[in-house]
């Protein structure tokens, strides 16, 4: 097991977002580029990768990231604007 | 951050098409003592919530309206 910490992985996760809606627009009015379809499943298996680590390590960043288990940790901080981000 | 999917949140079948209500849906969900108000208001509170439970919870039902703003549903009844 890698152990990347959880504010990489964050990043990447936030990094392949911004990627992935920059290029729905583009894919938007351009719905054949081949080039840009691309583009788009490239980022999208990366912030698939990425956020399974950190769901797997750091918890879920939504409802459908709950692991089975016996709490729901969606309630579990911390929140997004009580962590420090350098 | 709000998500879209393409589909109904719940199915809706308008048969009569009635404008008046149409107005008062409008109000309630965007106008100055609406819906879309509350849910920001819910999603200002929860920074200053004691309480990760009501914090969270805070967050699902300031994140409902915005996400019904977006509802193929919403513009449906405005289509009159």
């Amino acid at each position: 097991m890698n152990a990347n910490s959880r504010d990489v992985l964050l990043r990447r996760i936030q990094v392949c977002d911004f990627v992935l809606s920059d290029t729905s627009l583009y894919l938007n009015i351009h719905p054949s580029d081949q080039k840009a379809l691309e583009h788009y499943r490239k980022y999208a298996e990366l912030r698939k990768n990425a956020h399974m680590e950190f769901v797997e390590n750091y918890g879920p960043l939504g409802h459908e990231d709950y692991d089975g288990g016996d709490r729901w940790k969606w309630v579990d901080g911390p929140w997004p604007w009580q962590m420090k981000e350098d | 951050m709000w998500k879209y999917d393409k589909k109904l949140q719940y199915p809706i079948n308008i048969k009569r098409p009635d404008p008046r209500m149409a107005q008062v849906i409008m109000t309630q969900l965007g106008g100055p003592d609406g819906e879309l108000g509350a849910s920001m208001r819910y999603l200002n509170q929860r920074y200053s919530c004691p309480y990760d439970e009501i914090t969270g919870t805070l967050t699902d039902i300031g994140s409902e309206v915005p996400k019904l703003h977006k509802d193929p549903e919403f513009p449906l009844t405005m289509r009159v």
